[in-house]
């Protein structure tokens, strides 16, 4: 039985690394119609920023963080006013093909200025080790299972009180409508990617002092959290949420019970699996985000 | 001089150098001659033919499928097996290899198919995913990552002369097999189907059939170009079934000119020679390439093809509708 | 003292300007030049391996030139990316042997790209050496009547698995979890250690694949812990050690921890500098001591900076292992293809950091295997063995 929880627990750790990941993507993909294959690269360069943030430990870690998604939502921004604004209209088949090329740009580019060599940021937190019961954690990851549902929140809220939020939800729900009434995705766009980009630096840097960041790690990620945002229902926030908690559940029991070769064969086989049988998602049918 | 005279002068021409070509390098560059030959003739031909199959399903069918390289894994790991477990001759290796790769297909398609868009392209995706898993785990069968090797050259084309005829054969039975499928009654039904499946079904054409059709073909010439390059190397690992061919396929397929032949076959080329070329300052090259890349789909969404036919000023054949659909939905999942 | 490297550059131009006048007037240059290629992966899932290997070869070479060359000769270096695949392994040696015009090849970094590109180097006539390639197929496909063109001084796991595996079970290990990385260096040698294991009758209690870069051991460690083995023989590189080790202190896991790859290593030692005791008693057993080559780290210290890695090292000694046999075949007369080929096969010197090398009739140099253990902060050597040819 304790084996049992102990891979819960991992799951949830696994989760809420693709639950950070995915609602930003999530979000991207209903407002926007965009599926951004660079998405997972968001985190990587949250996580470079963050490192550099830290600068060795000088900077409290709070600082650091705040430092990394605002660093983060302001270059979303930015970029999605130079590059992603020119993909908008265009067919999904291109946006495939444009975000893979941005992918390999940024990957490579980042390769370029800090070479393949995995570099480290770890936290006070991350070293120090927490017994709940028979379950041994870093603390780091209890910030983490703290902070995430927090986030989350906050997001809600954004997007249930704010005008901007409420814009977004009502693009995702009806484009043409809003359009006829002169709510347009080209004028949230930018703020929604901001958002984006500023859920991936906050997922980065809370994950990275667990880990380390090196310019490769962002593209299985993308794909796990295209796995959660499908299964959840494509472009559904609260679905690609609890998608990504089941992905990382179903990935920690697959690897604690089968072996952990198949950990991978199992998130793309459960994708997979919810595109055939119920492609409107686990979680049912809603219209918008 | 009529467009057809002119068309067959091309093509006599283009046949004539490449049936050359070993003689013309030997010729030409007497040092280089294996390396020109190798590195660009056969590299350049494999991923012809193997980009043709692919367009059958991404440009005419219509089906962005992500799962491709998975067939052509089937093709070089059937190869391998059946050459050094049982000595089976090359032509033996190509029939059950097509016919595996077939059947997966089949499978493959009546499980998707019923997906729109998108959803099938990430849901083969998937499947490359999976193929790749299973191809790295299955060790008693594929070796994994410890890979097949040894597998011999094929009989009566042992040398490097030899494997450019037979993959100049195989590119060739490909292009046939594709201008078969493109023109004619069933070039049309395939095109409307792309363009409108209800429509379409409407005029008696069942969208089901003809994306089966495109997608367990294109499957099956993939197998056949995995076959050779199984025998031609020598050597089979599981980097095979990796997302490096999928993401390589789209750009040649993509810049070339999606949908036409011409444009497929000189995005071929010229993601053969850009490569080869740039095999010195590597990761500067990666960044230029996806520049490139992007710049190209964002300015030229026709591709070479596109590029040539604005410059000729003349369209031969359909333009190509991937830029110019409406853009939005990527549509709610068919239920 | 670090000197950098315009002070050298201008301290050398002035001795040139010095004593080159002073010589006579046919000393303008060395008399011959050799180019050797260098095929590794610089992109691709290896790329990391590729880097350090072409700082190795540069440093190498630069050395032996400013010592006069091989044998007289002056050595150059070409590259050629084979973007860790076979197909890439085919093109990038024929790229070096028919454009460059190469005399010998030091490549390829993955097993696949080795491999492939065997039938083509035995084709077009040119030696290979590998450094870092772990599949046994090379070392069976080599040699007189097999493939005479391939040589290989780094020992893979089949010969190193029998005395590792002995040397664990000698320090009171009765039950042990493997895990590996999941590509033909992890499979290979989890392969050989289960074999290995078995005969000594040792209990393999786990055997666990991950993924090269994958972050997250949690799950695989619980089932450990869960199994509880005495000992976990992990088969790592560097960066995933250093997060797989934080993952099992958080874990609270007590086994010894065994391991093979390059944990004993600057970059490791690097990873973990926040913490320098996550590596204390990780015992390892590979090919090269960090430290225990001063001029190598003096030379990699003022031309790159920072340490030499475990990959940049072997290349390093790969170079050294080609200009011996250059030097070799130049008094013999004669500077091709074939006979540094064959002057490959009459190598027989010692390299201090890795010992003997002297090619067998598999064209493989038995180099040393050091066990090394991690002890506050720094990598020491425990026993260096000997190794010999695999039994059958």
């Amino acid at each position: 039985m304790d084996f049992v929880l102990e891979q819960l627990v991992n799951g949830l750790t696994l989760g809420s690394l693709y639950a950070l990941v995915a609602i930003g993507l999530a979000l991207v993909v209903g407002v926007l119609r965009l599926i951004n294959f660079a998405h997972g690269d968001l985190f990587m360069v949250g996580g470079y920023l963050f490192f550099l943030a830290r600068l060795g430990g000088e900077t409290p870690y709070g600082v650091a963080v705040v430092a990394t998604v605002a660093g983060m939502a302001l270059l979303g921004y930015a970029f999605e006013r130079a590059v992603i604004e020119r993909v908008l209209d265009k067919t999904w088949r291109v946006q495939l093909v444009a975000t893979l090329a941005i992918s390999i740009i940024i990957v490579n580019a980042f390769i370029y200025m800090w070479g393949l060599n995995p570099k480290m940021a770890p936290t006070p937190l991350a070293g120090r080790f927490l017994e709940l019961g028979m379950i041994r954690i870093a603390a780091q990851r209890l910030v983490i299972f703290v902070v995430a549902p927090v986030a989350f929140m906050a997001f809600s809220m954004f997007l249930q009180r704010t005008r901007t939020g409420r814009a977004m939800r009502a693009i995702s729900q009806n484009r043409e409508a809003c359009l006829v009434v002169g709510v347009d995705p080209h004028r949230i766009a930018g703020v929604t990617f901001a958002i984006s980009a500023g859920l991936a630096g906050l997922a980065s840097a809370l994950i990275v002092p667990l880990y380390s960041v090196q310019p490769l790690m962002g593209t299985l990620l993308t794909f796990k959290a295209l796995a959660a945002v499908i299964m959840g229902g494509f472009g559904q926030i609260k679905g690609a949420l609890l998608a990504a908690y089941v992905l990382g559940v179903a990935e920690a029991m697959a690897a604690g019970f089968l072996s952990s070769s198949y950990a991978d064969l199992v998130s793309f086989g459960v994708m997979v699996l919810v595109l055939l049988l119920r492609p409107q998602g686990l979680f049912g049918r809603k219209v918008g985000i | 001089m009529s467009a057809t005279i002119l068309r067959l002068w091309w093509i006599g021409a283009v046949a004539a150098v490449l049936l050359a070509l070993p003689a013309i390098v030997r010729v030409g560059a007497p040092g280089m001659s294996n390396y020109l030959l190798n590195n660009y003739g056969i590299g350049s031909l494999v991923w012809v033919a193997f980009a043709l199959s692919y367009d059958l399903s991404v440009g005419h069918a219509g089906t962005v499928t992500l799962a491709h390289p998975a067939f052509f894994g089937i093709g070089a790991y059937t190869a391998a097996v059946l050459s050094t477990g049982t000595h089976a001759p090359f032509l033996a290796a190509v029939v059950v290899a097509v016919v595996l790769a077939g059947a997966a297909a089949l499978v493959v398609g009546a499980l998707f198919f019923r997906l729109s868009d998108v959803f099938f392209a990430i849901g083969t995706l998937g499947v490359a995913f999976m193929a790749n898993i299973v191809a790295v785990n299955w060790q008693s069968v594929t070796k994994g990552a410890l890979c097949i090797t040894q597998i011999p050259h094929p009989q009566g084309a042992a040398d490097l002369t030899g494997r450019y005829y037979l993959i100049l054969a195989i590119a060739a039975v490909t292009a046939l097999v594709y201008v078969a499928l493109t023109r004619g009654r069933v070039g049309r039904a395939l095109a409307a189907v792309r363009g409108d499946e209800g429509l379409a079904q409407t005029f008696g054409a069942n969208p089901f059939v003809y994306k089966m059709l495109a997608f367990v073909t294109g499957a099956m010439l993939a197998a056949l170009v995995g076959v050779f390059q199984a025998h031609h190397i020598s050597v089979v690992c599981p980097d095979t079934l990796g997302t490096f061919y999928t993401l390589n396929l789209l750009i040649i397929v993509f810049l070339g000119g999606v949908g036409t032949m011409r444009g497929v076959v000189l995005g071929a080329v010229l993601f053969t020679i850009i490569p080869e070329l740039a095999r010195f300052a590597q990761v500067l090259a990666q960044l230029v390439y996806g520049v490139v890349l992007l710049v190209v789909v964002l300015y030229a969404p026709d591709g070479v093809e596109g590029v040539l036919q604005r410059a000729l000023h003349r369209r031969r054949g359909p333009v190509s509708i991937w830029g110019r659909e409406t853009a939005g939905d990527p549509a709610e999942p068919k239920t | 003292m670090r000197i950098s490297s315009v002070t050298v550059a201008a301290l050398g131009a002035v001795l040139v300007l010095v004593f080159g006048g002073a010589a006579g007037p046919a000393q303008s240059g060395p008399s011959c030049t050799v180019k050797i290629g260098v095929a590794t992966d610089f992109t691709g899932g290896a790329a990391l391996v590729g880097e350090g290997q072409r700082k190795g070869t540069f440093v190498a070479v630069e050395e032996i030139n400013r010592k006069g060359g091989a044998g007289g000769c002056r050595l150059i270096l070409a590259f050629a990316d084979n973007r860790s695949l076979p197909q890439d392994g085919v093109n990038a040696v024929r790229k070096l042997a028919d454009v460059d015009q190469v005399a010998v090849i030091l490549g390829s970094a993955a097993s696949g790209s080795t491999l492939a590109a065997m039938p083509v180097i035995k084709e077009i006539g040119v030696a290979q050496l590998t450094e870092t390639s772990t599949n046994p197929s090379i070392f069976d496909q080599s040699g007189p009547g097999r493939n005479e063109w391939q040589f290989r001084f780094n020992v893979d796991d089949r010969i190193m698995a029998q005395t590792y595996a002995r040397y664990i079970r000698d320090q009171g290990v009765r039950t042990v979890a493997l895990m590996g990385i999941d590509n033909d260096f992890g499979r290979g040698a989890i392969q050989q250690y289960q074999l290995n294991f078995r005969n000594l009758g040792v209990n393999v209690t786990n055997v666990e694949t991950f993924a090269l870069g994958a972050p997250d051991y949690r799950p695989l460690l619980s089932r450990i812990k869960r199994d509880n083995a005495d000992a976990i023989l992990m088969i790592i590189l560097a960066p995933d050690a250093a997060i797989m080790v934080r993952q099992y202190y958080e874990l609270g896991l007590k086994q010894r921890l065994f391991a093979r790859g390059n944990v004993g290593s600057n970059e490791f030692l690097e990873a973990i500098k926040d913490n320098p005791k996550l590596g204390d008693g990780i015992v390892e057993a590979t090919l090269w001591t960090p430290g225990t080559d001063p001029e190598l780290d003096k030379l990699w210290e003022r031309r790159w900076g920072g340490k030499p890695t475990t990959h940049g090292a072997m290349a390093f000694y790969g170079v050294q292992i080609i200009a011996e046999a250059v030097k070799i075949a130049v008094k013999e007369g004669s500077i091709t293809r074939k006979s540094i080929r064959d002057a490959l096969t009459r190598v027989d010197f010692t390299i201090p950091a890795i010992g003997r090398v002297k090619f067998d009739d598999h064209h493989q140099a038995y180099t040393n295997m050091v066990i090394h253990e991690v002890k506050d902060g720094k990598v020491v050597i425990r026993t260096k063995v000997q190794t010999g040819p695999p039994t059958p």
